[in-house]
């Protein structure tokens, strides 16, 4: 059992600015308040291209998931998007049963994403 | 009829930071059980809200980082094997609370309704194949969740 960790990268892709947030270990009630916070100070900040690498991520509550729906909702009314990269199969299944999938987009790692989140501030 | 393979128990404080011994016990036995891991992680995420509700809701919520004043109450998880599924008792000590049924999710309202929090109660209904609450006074609450291994279609 790993417990959560949080690292954050600005990165720039073709004039796109992103922020990466690489989440590793568990999102549960425990250690939510401090996803929270992490991820409300990026969009407080003015982040509106978030992309969120759970390639090392083993688990996420309800409650999580919540906050992602509503950062989403968020960041897309401000012009931006949120994407994922690298899920586990088990909480893509998670994704999938809740119909998250069919609102975030999600990418096998986090260059396709880059590249999705670049080719569509170009377009 | 079906025989009892094995049972399992597990008693933790009602306070979140031990939801990942109660997670790591239900991943662990569900997998020996045959689980697949997408399943396996259905189970994991319906206990874990099961678990985290009780020190939420029949517990009351304590702040991050405040220490118990007395005795913290404690959570009973009892898992018990069978060779079509697998069923985890939770039980409390705390007052009345049956789990919300919610028997349906639009995500795409969810989402666009601002809200965080409503998604813990679907997914227990949803998550496992049986719920069943029941509360006695002076008792408290015992939730039993079932998953079977031929099944597992959520909201099914």
């Amino acid at each position: 059992m790993r417990e959560l960790s949080i690292t954050t990268e600005a990165c720039d892709t073709g004039g796109c600015p992103v922020r990466v947030v690489r989440v590793s270990g568990y999102i549960d009630a425990h250690s939510f308040p401090r996803f929270e916070r992490e991820i409300l100070t990026l969009v407080n900040q003015g982040n509106n291209r978030l992309l969120l690498d759970l390639r090392n991520a083993t688990y996420i509550c309800s409650t999580a998931l919540g906050l992602l729906m509503s950062v989403f909702r968020q960041v897309r009314h401000n012009a931006g998007d949120l994407v994922i990269a690298g899920m586990s199969e088990k909480i893509a299944n998670i994704f999938n049963l809740l119909g998250i999938s069919k609102l975030i987009q999600a990418f096998p790692d986090e260059e396709e994403a880059l590249r999705c989140l670049a080719a569509a501030e170009a377009s | 009829m079906t025989t009892r393979r094995r049972d399992l128990a597990l008693m933790v404080p009602g306070e979140a930071e031990y939801l990942c011994l109660v997670r790591d016990l239900v991943t662990t036995v569900a997998r020996k059980a045959g689980f697949p891991d997408c399943r396996i992680g259905e189970i994991e995420i319906a206990v874990d809200e099961a678990c985290a509700n009780i020190i939420e809701h029949a517990y009351g919520r304590r702040p991050p980082g405040e220490p118990h004043v007395g005795k913290p109450q404690a959570i009973a998880v009892r898992l018990a094997l069978f060779p079509d599924r697998i069923e985890v008792r939770i039980r409390d000590r705390g007052r009345c609370f049956p789990p919300e049924m919610a028997s349906s999710l639009d995500i795409a309202e969810f989402a666009a309704s601002g809200r965080r929090r409503g998604i813990g109660s679907y997914i227990i209904r949803s998550f496992v194949d049986e719920v069943h609450h029941s509360y006695r006074p002076g008792r408290g609450n015992e939730l039993t969740l079932v998953k079977y291994l031929a099944k597992g279609v959520p909201g099914g």
